[in-house]
């Protein structure tokens, strides 16, 4: 049985499947097979199967997909959007994916655009990643020249375009309506939803934005059946993952392993453990927008809701590990600057607010943090909570602010005490 | 510390956006073929702002006012809503660079493997600080979030090419390395 | 509707409003910035917290942002909830940590949305401790200042700039915290809407700079109701004035909207917000003026220019005594000449004085001609006139000759709005609620159908669904055209080529489709076969549809549409008065009265020239030093609308009342006052001077007006007058925090003046009296307890964007009601080439800054009126061995102009475009339509110069 889906055609070197391999590995199998079933019914098998979005919230990917208005009177023009704008800081899987098996990518993209009825496709990619780019680009000939995507598909009357967009920085461009304000050419500033994009979306036609990695799910889950599928999970949640790990452990890096695998697992046998002379302090189960977990949650399996009720998010499924010899305070610094720089400047208390949290921060930091500082952090991660800003860039800041006040309070009060960063 | 990637130093309208000579008013034919050719994938040539930016930036190495009305001129939208979204953008530069870009990832992870220490000799041996060009031209400091490549942290990116796992050392073989290219091309 | 509750009270709301401007229209003081009532909610600031429960047993309840949350009926909500409340004051916190709090030298403290919000969300101590970000400013243009450092980012400037108004020069650049709204380079801001961002603006970003050369604080402003004189929209206006101190003059300070629900809304244009620079100028008069009769010398004896100086008023009030004691006494002739741009009372004072016989409108034949059409073409019941509500409702539009955003602007920024109807019936029927503005303008939509046609269209050409430009015959044509196809009618014009005969049906089709329909036309492009043109194809459209067609026809000046009443039927044009001139009796002298009218610009120099030759003696009533003014033997400085009491009646047949603001400077007063003045020292008796002695107040004007003009009788019910009271007070005109009221006059008086007396309104010049908006319309101080900036506008009115409380100002009035045959008016004015060698015909074009006569004396304006120019197509310039840009001569029977000739693609082949009114053509305009010849400007040799 088929356990790796996802990286079965990826190589230790860094190369790209090209056609002729992915093909000779049962490439294009589950669009041809798409390509003979009805559009609701591959939308049923994909929500049945319970395939969660991969971009970081966990919505299933099929109930998506229903929300765009069919048949009769709906819009002719619909498109499909591959969310490639990975910049969530400690996350790389998406990169992953596109560099070493495009075809992989587009498969899913052409069977979620029939699904939909979309006749083009737009990969929104970020700048920076120059390679994936390039090997998407070709990719895309080589299944236009294959007839796997291109005009009347699969001799039927179906037509496909997708086409790669390459962005220019900015992480907000990940948040889905951000980003087709930005395909759109305009600034890239979240939406306001109602209406959600799978009613109107790019220039006010129904779209469907996916992760990568949701989308290299959907080949195999539509060839295999979602039997297969919901068997590759060893918890609650369906399929496999490209789970990762990075800081100063022994072994860093990402492999394809089951929903559900146990955190520990993932840090200890696959990542090697963390380096001689360190130990674990905490770590960021899926990104820098999730909150921080201990070594108390080290049992717990990747599951989206299972990770949740520990406090935090699954977000991107690549842990970011921090050892005891790093200052947690410098490193919410650090995330804290990254997201304040990449607010959109839409709202309040994300605009003005993260940059005050980053001045704090570095006060602390510098030895001359106040104790009543905690305070305001603790008061400026509610102000940016979930449903206080516009979108869900802030509260995904606050994240690992408030967790870290929490686990490691006493490393913040030994800055204020001592009026010194005690790591340094 | 300044950076043109950092929030302090970005002041939108404090630019120095003077005109080299060398950057007519106007799009070369190169440059409209690959903006058309982009338009095509799109609805309306005003979507593809971003794009004609990143084109003519490819040309051109960075944005000035010329190339930027240019642009505006060539896809018939007003030069103040392309400016909206040229600023916006981070990869678009509306001052000059040097020849290669340094883009040091500061993300988490590589700033838990020591990309602050990293950024501090680049910025010594070069006698930059972060946004800014060293005195031959030739490199441009910028720090950028995550570049996706977290698991062989210490990361950056020059040109279009990755270099991981990086040390001191490392990173003066490659300074060097394009020290020299430069200099046989001048030699040239 | 549906009943929610708010903190424990239980209320009805009107389930189209979101729940914040329903907590408005309940009188709630919830704060806010980026929601605007006009341009809706983006949930941007996170200044509208609320709590919303799930029911009655939720006990904690969820914050949300009221301006982006649909009212849901049962529905339970709180204000003052602990949460909500510190939320709010949070976001206040964090604006603060940026903003520089300069407010005390800030033009908008005392008025500031950000001060008001700031004491509201109660935030007080600050907390942050680090720098302030900081921004360059830009240089804007003479009208706004710009001071970024102030900027909260609620991204209002460009929601309005760009969304509403249609710019594209303002834009938010940049990105997070640093987010910076300005141009791509310093330079003026294009749009003729810019003033609003003054008011649009919640801080100090966007100031008024007309207002800034000499500013007071809002607290320390008069004010009072007011109508725009710019243009004949009518739109209500709030102009603010104060003495200068030390002795200084009182003068009109700044322009600000005043809310009119069937009119201007929330906005004004630049024209009417920075043109009233004009009562300040320096060419204002403001004494009696004689002329001198002094022989000239040198070339001014040419220009028959007289030189004036300045005389006891006395002599000249009893110079005009005598004068109309002689007439009584048959010895003297005196002829009244009215003004489209002088009130109905002004207007009709001097008709009493001088009966109807020797009254004369001051319009030359067309201008005459035209608006009689429109004034008949009201009197048709198978026509209506929309208001501005209903032109932005309208699902299709045919704009025919009518350049809107030059003549009418506000209207304009109407027809902008109703280019988006088609997405927001798509967003009606997706259910999304009309004020979720960035969601229904991210909706897929086409511009609802918009169809223009006419010789130039500015500005609005990016809504049009079609434009056409055309010669006015061409235009006519179309229209005929258009009336036949609609009424199926078989006679075919063989005219018309087929693809002209496409665009026709075009039209029809789309009129035809349209459930609410409208045309707009005017007399602008001075063509009588257009507007009878258009009057047919709404009479036939009314037919077909079985409905009145809904016309909008825009009559040029402030008072054009009442300044006719006063003739019936009779013609009583320039033309008509020369020709009783030179047929009557020779040996009485006579008087030429002439009221706020300059000559020049209705008639060809040499026709004016040859009209005062026929009369003995130019008596001017005016308040500017006009080119007939230079003419005339005695000026009497008349007051201008700010000064002022009276009414005009705009575009739609409304009457409105406008009050003064302040008394003006010198021996300015109403031009009727100096008319009684004269007839109270007549010894003569007659029953018209007893009328006119009778008269004390504004309002015995009007009340007299309404009695004797059948369609005029309005103006009896427009109040309210005089002696109204309320709690036994007047109105204040001063706000309750004026200062300084003995300070100002202490150099002459050591004691406190008392206030000047106003015999007109029910209001004082001064801070006693009614301050309160639930009780009168007469307040124009836009004030409220914690309210102090214009956003408490809502406080005035029935529910927020709704009428104002009081009902609606002024009243329409009543044209005499008939369903005319199609009538045409005769074609005798229409204009043939009289020389061959003048092959040119030139068409009127128009300009927001250059065309109106009163703002082209704005200080500011000098900056932004053109040069003299014309328009030529471009293909036909080289024939006259010129290029664009160069200067030309332009010829035509009465006179020599130099002007730049410019490039126009809309001009049509064998005509020019002719900027009307503007300053250095002036004496063009009303040879329009006429013709001219064309040849590059000769620069005449040193030595002939000298
Ligand atoms: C600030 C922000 C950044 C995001 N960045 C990404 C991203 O880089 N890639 C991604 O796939 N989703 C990102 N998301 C999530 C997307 O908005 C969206 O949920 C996702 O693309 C949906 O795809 P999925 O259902 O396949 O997960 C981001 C969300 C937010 C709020
Ligand atoms: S939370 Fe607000 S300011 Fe921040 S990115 Fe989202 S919308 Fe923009
Ligand atoms: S007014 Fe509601 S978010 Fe700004």
């Amino acid at each position: 049985m088929l356990t790796n889906p996802l990286t079965k055609n990826i190589t230790k070197d860094n190369i790209a499947a090209d056609i002729t391999r992915y093909l000779a590995n049962d490439g294009y199998q589950g669009w041809r097979k798409a390509h003979s079933m009805a559009p609701d019914d591959i939308i049923t098998l994909v929500k049945e199967g319970g395939l969660r979005g991969r971009g970081g919230a966990g919505f299933n990917t099929g109930l998506k997909w229903s929300f765009v208005p069919r048949g009769e009177g709906s819009p002719k023009q619909k498109f499909i959007v591959c969310n490639a704008d990975e910049m969530e800081p400690g996350t790389f899987k998406d990169r992953l994916l596109m560099e070493r098996d495009p075809h992989l990518l587009l498969e899913g993209m052409a069977i979620a655009a029939y699904a939909i009825g979309a006749s083009v496709g737009y990969i929104f990619i970020r700048g920076e990643y120059h390679l994936a780019a390039e090997r998407l680009e070709l990719a895309i000939e080589e299944a236009r020249s294959r007839g796997f995507i291109g005009n009347n598909i699969f001799n039927g009357e179906y037509s496909l375009e997708i086409f790669v967009h390459r962005s220019a920085g900015n992480y907000i461009c990940g948040e889905e309506t951000a980003l087709l304000n930005a395909l759109e050419g305009r600034r890239a500033i979240p939406r306001a939803k109602p209406p959600f994009p799978q009613v109107s979306g790019l220039w006010g036609k129904p779209t469907v934005v996916n992760n990568v990695e949701t989308f290299c799910n959907i080949p195999h889950l539509v060839a295999l059946g979602i039997d297969w599928y919901r068997g590759l999970g060893v918890g609650q949640d369906a399929g496999s993952k490209i789970f990762g790990v990075s800081g100063k452990v022994k072994n860093p890096g990402a492999w394809e392993l089951p929903m559900g695998t146990s955190i520990r697992e993932i840090i200890e046998q696959h990542a090697g453990g963390m380096r001689d002379g360190l130990r674990l302090k905490g770590f960021l189960p899926g990104g820098g927008s999730t909150d921080f977990l201990g070594p108390d949650h080290l049992d717990l399996p990747m599951d989206y809701d299972v990770i949740g009720k520990a406090g935090s998010r699954m977000g991107t499924g690549t842990i970011t590990v921090m050892d005891d010899k790093t200052c947690p305070v410098g490193l919410v610094l650090n995330l804290t600057q990254f997201f304040a720089r990449e607010s959109c400047g839409w709202c309040t208390p994300c605009r003005d607010g993260l940059p005050w949290v980053v001045k704090v921060l570095q006060r602390i930091e510098n030895g001359e943090g106040l104790p009543e500082d905690l305070e305001l952090l603790q008061e400026q991660c509610e102000r940016i909570g979930p449903g206080k800003t516009f979108c869900a860039l802030a509260p995904g800041a606050a994240e690992p602010i408030q967790s870290a006040l929490k686990l490691f309070e006493r490393d913040f009060l030994d800055h204020i005490k001592k009026g010194c960063c005690p790591y340094k | 510390m300044s950076s043109l990637l950092e929030p302090e130093a970005i002041e939108v309208m404090e630019r120095s956006n003077k005109d080299p000579d060398q950057f007519s008013g106007t799009l070369t034919d190169e440059e409209k073929r690959e903006i058309d050719e982009e338009a095509a994938h799109y609805e309306g040539k005003s979507s593809v702002g971003l794009e004609a930016l990143r084109i003519v930036q490819k040309h051109r190495g960075w944005i000035s006012d010329s190339s930027l009305q240019a642009i505006a001129n060539y896809l018939e939208i007003p030069v103040a809503q392309l400016e909206g979204v040229a600023t916006y953008f981070q990869l678009i530069f509306r001052q000059p660079v040097g020849k290669e870009v340094i883009y040091l990832c500061k993300s988490a992870s590589c700033w838990i493997m020591g990309c602050d220490q990293l950024q501090k000799h680049i910025s010594q041996r070069l006698q930059i600080e972060p946004g800014q060009t060293s005195a031959d031209g030739i490199f441009t400091l910028l720090e950028t979030p995550c570049l996706g490549d977290c698991d062989k942290a210490p990361v950056l990116m020059l040109g279009d090419e990755m270099y991981r796992n990086l040390d001191e050392s490392a990173i003066d073989a490659l300074i060097e390395k394009k020290k020299q290219v430069h200099a046989d091309k001048s030699s040239h | 509707m549906p009943t929610i509750t708010i903190d424990g009270e239980k209320y009805q709301v009107d389930g189209d409003q979101n729940l914040l401007s329903s907590c408005l229209t309940l009188g709630l003081n919830v704060p806010y910035f980026c929601w605007h009532p006009e341009m809706g909610s983006v949930g941007a600031c996170r200044q509208c917290a609320m709590i919303e429960y799930k029911d009655s047993e939720d006990q904690s309840g969820r914050l949300i942002m009221s301006c982006m949350t649909p009212v849901r009926d049962g529905g339970i909500y709180s204000v003052n909830a602990e949460t909500a409340k510190e939320f709010r004051g949070s976001i206040i916190e964090d604006l603060m940590t940026n903003h520089p709090h300069d407010c005390p030298v800030c033009e908008e403290g005392g008025e500031c949305h950000l001060q008001d919000m700031t004491e509201m969300s109660g935030h007080t101590m600050r907390r942050y401790r680090g720098t302030k970000r900081t921004h360059r400013n830009q240089y804007l243009g003479p009208f706004i200042n710009h001071e970024m450092n102030r900027c909260i980012t609620c991204y209002r400037c460009t929601r309005f700039y760009n969304d509403y108004a249609g710019g594209n020069d303002l834009q938010a650049l940049g990105r997070n915290h640093q987010v910076y709204f300005g141009r791509q380079q310093e330079g003026r801001l294009q749009n003729g809407f810019s003033g609003n961002l003054v008011e649009v603006c919640p801080t100090g970003v966007f100031t008024d700079k007309t207002f800034s050369a000499h500013f007071v604080r809002k607290w320390d402003l008069q004010t009072a109701p007011s109508i725009c004189e710019h243009c004949a929209v009518g739109c209500n206006t709030a102009p603010g004035a104060r003495e200068s101190g030390n002795g200084h003059d009182p003068m009109l300070r700044r322009i600000t909207n005043l809310y009119h629900h069937d009119i201007n809304g929330y906005f004004l244009c630049d024209r009417g917000r920075f043109g009233y620079e004009y009562v300040n100028s320096p060419t204002r008069i403001d004494q009696v003026l004689s002329a001198r009769n002094e022989e000239l010398i040198g070339s001014t004896a040419d220009t028959k220019d007289q030189l004036h100086r300045q005389v006891n008023p006395r002599d000249g009030v009893l110079h005009l005594s005598v004068q109309i004691t002689a007439a009584q006494r048959k010895l003297r002739r005196i002829i009244g000449i009215g003004s489209p741009r002088a009130s109905l009372e002004n207007n009709y004072a001097l008709r009493q004085l001088v009966g109807l016989d020797n009254f004369f409108s001051g319009l030359n034949r067309l201008d005459q001609h035209l608006l009689q059409l429109v004034n008949n073409i009201h009197s048709d019941n198978r026509i209506t006139s929309p208001n501005t509500p209903e032109i932005e409702t309208a699902d299709a539009i045919l704009i025919i000759g009518e350049d809107i955003y030059n003549t009418a602007p506000r209207i304009a920024l109407a027809v902008r709005q109703a280019a988006r109807n088609r997405q927001k019936k798509q967003a009606q029927d997706l259910k999304i609620p009309l004020w979720q503005d960035t969601s229904v303008r991210q909706l897929e939509g086409d511009p609802s159908p918009i169809i223009f046609i006419g010789t130039e269209f500015t500005e609005l050409t990016d809504i049009a669904t079609t434009t056409l430009f055309e010669s006015p015959e061409r235009v006519t044509l179309f229209t005929q055209a258009l009336t036949q196809e609609i009424s199926k009618s078989s006679k075919q014009s063989t005219e018309i080529s087929p693809e002209f005969q496409k665009e026709v049906n075009h039209t029809a089709e789309i009129l035809l489709k349209a459930t609410n329909p409208l045309i707009i036309s005017g007399i602008s492009s001075r063509h009588l076969d257009t507007l009878n043109a258009v009057a047919n194809l709404a009479r036939v459209l009314s037919n077909h549809r079985k409905v009145p067609t809904k016309l909008y026809l825009n009559c040029g000046e402030v008072n054009s549409l009442g300044m006719i009443q006063l003739f019936n039927e009779k013609e009583g044009s320039l033309e008509q008065l020369m020709e009783s001139l030179s047929v009557s009796d020779k040996e009485i002298p006579t008087s030429l009265i002439v009221l706020e009218n300059d000559l020049y610009r209705r008639l060809d120099t040499p026709s004016v020239e040859k009209l005062l030759s026929l009369v003995d003696e130019v008596i001017l009533i005016d308040t500017l030093l006009t080119p007939t003014a230079k003419r005339a033997n005695w000026i009497f400085p008349a007051s201008t609308t700010a000064e002022s009491q009276g009414t005009y009646v705009n575009n739609n047949g409304l009457a409105q009342r406008f009050y003064a603001v302040y008394e003006g400077k010198g021996y300015i007063q109403e031009s009727w006052r100096w008319l009684v003045d004269a007839v109270d020292f007549c010894t003569e008796k007659s029953e018209n001077y007893s009328v006119l002695r009778s008269w004390k107040h504004s309002t015995d004007l009007s009340d007299a007006l309404a009695r004797e003009i059948y369609t005029l009788k309005v103006l009896a019910e427009i109040g309210p007058n005089e002696d109204f009271r309320i709690d036994g007070l007047k109105v204040a005109r001063q706000s309750a925090r004026y200062s300084g009221r003995t300070a100002i006059h202490a150099q002459q008086h050591v004691s406190e003046t008392p206030p000047i007396k106003d015999p007109d309104a029910p209001m004082n010049f001064s801070m006693e009296g009614i301050h309160n908006p639930n009780k009168t319309q007469l307040q124009a101080n836009i004030w409220s307890p914690g309210w102090n900036s214009n956003q408490s506008i809502f406080k005035f009115q029935q529910q927020v964007g709704g009428e104002r409380k009081g009902g609606p100002s002024g009243k329409y009035i009543e044209f005499s009601q008939h369903s005319t045959q199609d009538s045409n008016v005769s074609e005798e004015t229409s204009v043939k080439p009289t020389e061959t060698s003048n092959n040119l015909q030139m068409l009127p074009i128009y300009r927001l800054f250059g065309s109106e006569e009163l703002s082209n004396q704005s200080m500011s304006f000098s900056e932004v009126i053109e040069a003299p120019f014309i328009l030529m197509h471009p293909d036909e310039i080289s024939q006259y061995d010129t290029q664009e840009g160069e200067l030309v001569d332009i010829e035509t029977n009465c006179g020599n102009y130099r002007a730049e000739i410019k490039g126009s693609n809309t001009i049509p082949h064998g005509c020019i475009g002719v900027p009307f009114g503007l300053p250095g053509l002036e004496s063009l305009a009303p040879q329009i339509p006429g013709y001219a010849s064309l040849r590059p400007a000769v620069t005449p040799a040193i030595s002939e110069e000298q």
